[in-house]
């Protein structure tokens, strides 16, 4: 005859089984009890069994991990802007906080290009020549500098060379000169990113440099179809400009093929010793008077390795979370 | 709480990135597990643990800060997640979607679990046959039931961390925990509860 079990009972039995794993002996313990006990005790190692199951993450969590610390980062920016400096004078009291959060706001909106559209057009409004461009990069280098995490440098220089290009597109639009300051700025950060990833370890390397190598490419192509409608003077910038990008690819790929040879060199400071294929994508390039140092420091070498380089986003766009009520 | 926990969460409210990062670590496989435990796909799962992360640094700005333990707090945010995320796919599909079982399965057999080389066709066989009944009825069960049974048998939770993630008395999950187990036995075997 089945006899009743107190829910304490279970829970007790529970604990008992998932110390001992042992269902018979869990049983021994309640032996009125043991024939209504035991298929709840059976049904309960088959659940353990049953979750057990997990697979992997697929990206092992770590394009998470970047996405947080990147949100986290755009909070502090903005918590530094709102909140005025301790130990300012009255009269920069008054004055830093709004200097300082047009100049947040302005990096937030840039890092937000790849997350929100609608912000583009605002990133794009402050160009060389405004007052506030200076601004816009100095809180560019100030977010840049608060970052420590490897990958969360990675995908923000990326993001920050894609504002460069933003700035070109609206530079070529208006058809206006497209300064050089634009291309040093890009070179800096894109040789960052490529640092970066030369002290990375192994796999978290291998994610880097094709992040880097999706998104240079993508870069390149759309500075492609800016060509289409630039003046004869910014076809050379543009060109500059692409250059600087297919280099970075190239660097990032035979990096990809020669990982030992791209730590050394980068992480000696040496980044020139990298060898480079001489023809390729960089053959029949316009090398201008700014590209000739970049170029000819890199030594010639092997072919371009032709493997397939698969695109994996560092920093995944998704909505924002919706709180449950 | 621990003392370490509480000084990582108050330096993880300034928004300090060394902080978050080892919060992160720490809990976001647990957390992963959990949501995938509940939505039984890895990308999904893996989506909604980084936005559960999004949500508690929002939520530890706020005056929605947890009372007792942080670990339940975080738990109920995954459980909240998950919530969302069907509450969405009903406005989208106008109807509650059935858990993606078939997916599931492909993806625990094919891929993602080691196969043992020693084990036959038909043990396999036996085996996808198994799982595909307990989760036919485990998707039987009402929602509170089957979050008890992830956190006690998946999370390997106590009774009273159980009742602290969803806010009830651990008598209360006690009785949840016998009636789920119940239900579940008489689907998988009928007459034997």
């Amino acid at each position: 005859m089945k006899t009743h079990v107190t829910e304490s009972l279970l829970t007790e039995s529970l604990e008992h089984l998932k110390k001992t794993g042992d269902v018979t002996g869990t049983l021994r313990r309640h032996p009125e009890q043991a024939e209504t006990l035991k298929p709840l005790l059976e049904t309960a190692q088959e659940l353990s069994a049953h979750y057990a199951d997990v697979p992997r993450p697929p990206a092992g969590l770590r394009e998470g991990r970047v996405q947080v610390l990147t949100f986290a980062a755009l909070q502090r920016a903005t918590r530094a802007a709102v909140s005025p400096a301790k130990h300012s004078t009255p009269a920069k009291r008054r004055i830093a906080p709004l200097w300082r959060l047009a100049g947040v706001l302005a990096a937030l909106a840039l890092i937000l290009i790849p997350l929100r559209g609608p912000l583009v057009s605002a990133a794009r409004s402050t160009l060389p020549g405004n007052p506030l461009y200076i601004l816009k990069l100095s809180s560019e280098d100030q977010l840049f500098s608060s970052m420590n995490e490897a990958e969360v440098k990675v995908v923000l220089a990326v993001s920050l060379t894609q504002e460069r290009i933003e700035e070109v597109r609206a530079l070529v639009e208006k058809q206006q000169a497209i300064p050089i300051d634009i291309f040093y700025r890009a070179d800096y950060m894109l040789r960052t990113a490529l640092m970066e990833a030369a002290w990375a370890p192994e796999p978290m390397m291998a994610n880097m440099l094709s992040y880097i190598i999706h998104h240079t490419r993508e870069q390149s192509q759309q500075l492609e179809l800016l060509k289409l409608q630039a003046t004869p003077q910014n076809l050379g910038a543009l060109g500059n400009m692409q250059t600087l990008l297919l280099k970075t690819q190239i660097i990032a790929m035979v990096a990809l093929e020669n990982p030992e040879t791209f730590r050394e060199a980068y992480q000696a400071g040496t980044p020139e010793k990298m060898p480079l294929p001489s023809g390729g994508p960089l053959s029949g390039v316009v090398i201008t008077e700014e590209l000739k140092q970049l170029i000819t420091s890199t030594p010639d070498a092997s072919l371009l390795p032709k493997q397939t380089v698969p695109a994996v986003p560092l920093l995944t766009p998704t909505a924002s979370p919706t709180p449950a009520p | 709480m621990k003392t370490r926990e509480s000084v990582l969460l108050k330096r993880a409210q300034a928004y300090e990135e060394q902080a978050i990062a080892e919060l992160y670590d720490h809990y976001a496989p647990r957390i992963y597990s959990y949501l995938y435990r509940r939505v039984h796909d890895a990308q999904l799962a893996e989506d909604l643990t980084s936005d559960v992360f999004v949500r508690v640094l929002q939520a530890l700005q706020s005056e929605q800060f947890w009372h007792t333990s942080f670990r339940a707090w975080l738990y109920r945010i995954a459980h909240n997640q998950v919530i969302n995320h069907y509450r969405q796919q009903t406005r989208q599909q106008e109807h509650m979607p059935q858990l993606p079982l078939e997916a599931h399965l492909e993806t625990t057999n094919a891929e993602n679990v080691i196969a043992d080389p020693a084990a036959d066709i038909d043990a396999q066989q036996d085996a996808r046959d198994a799982t595909h009944g307990l989760e036919a009825a485990l998707n039987q069960l009402t929602p509170e039931q089957q979050q008890v049974l992830v956190l006690r048998f998946g999370e390997q939770m106590k009774t009273k961390e159980v009742a602290d993630v969803m806010e009830k008395t651990s008598g209360a999950i006690e009785a949840l925990q016998h009636r789920a187990l119940a239900a579940l036995r008489r689907m998988l075997d009928p007459g034997k509860v």
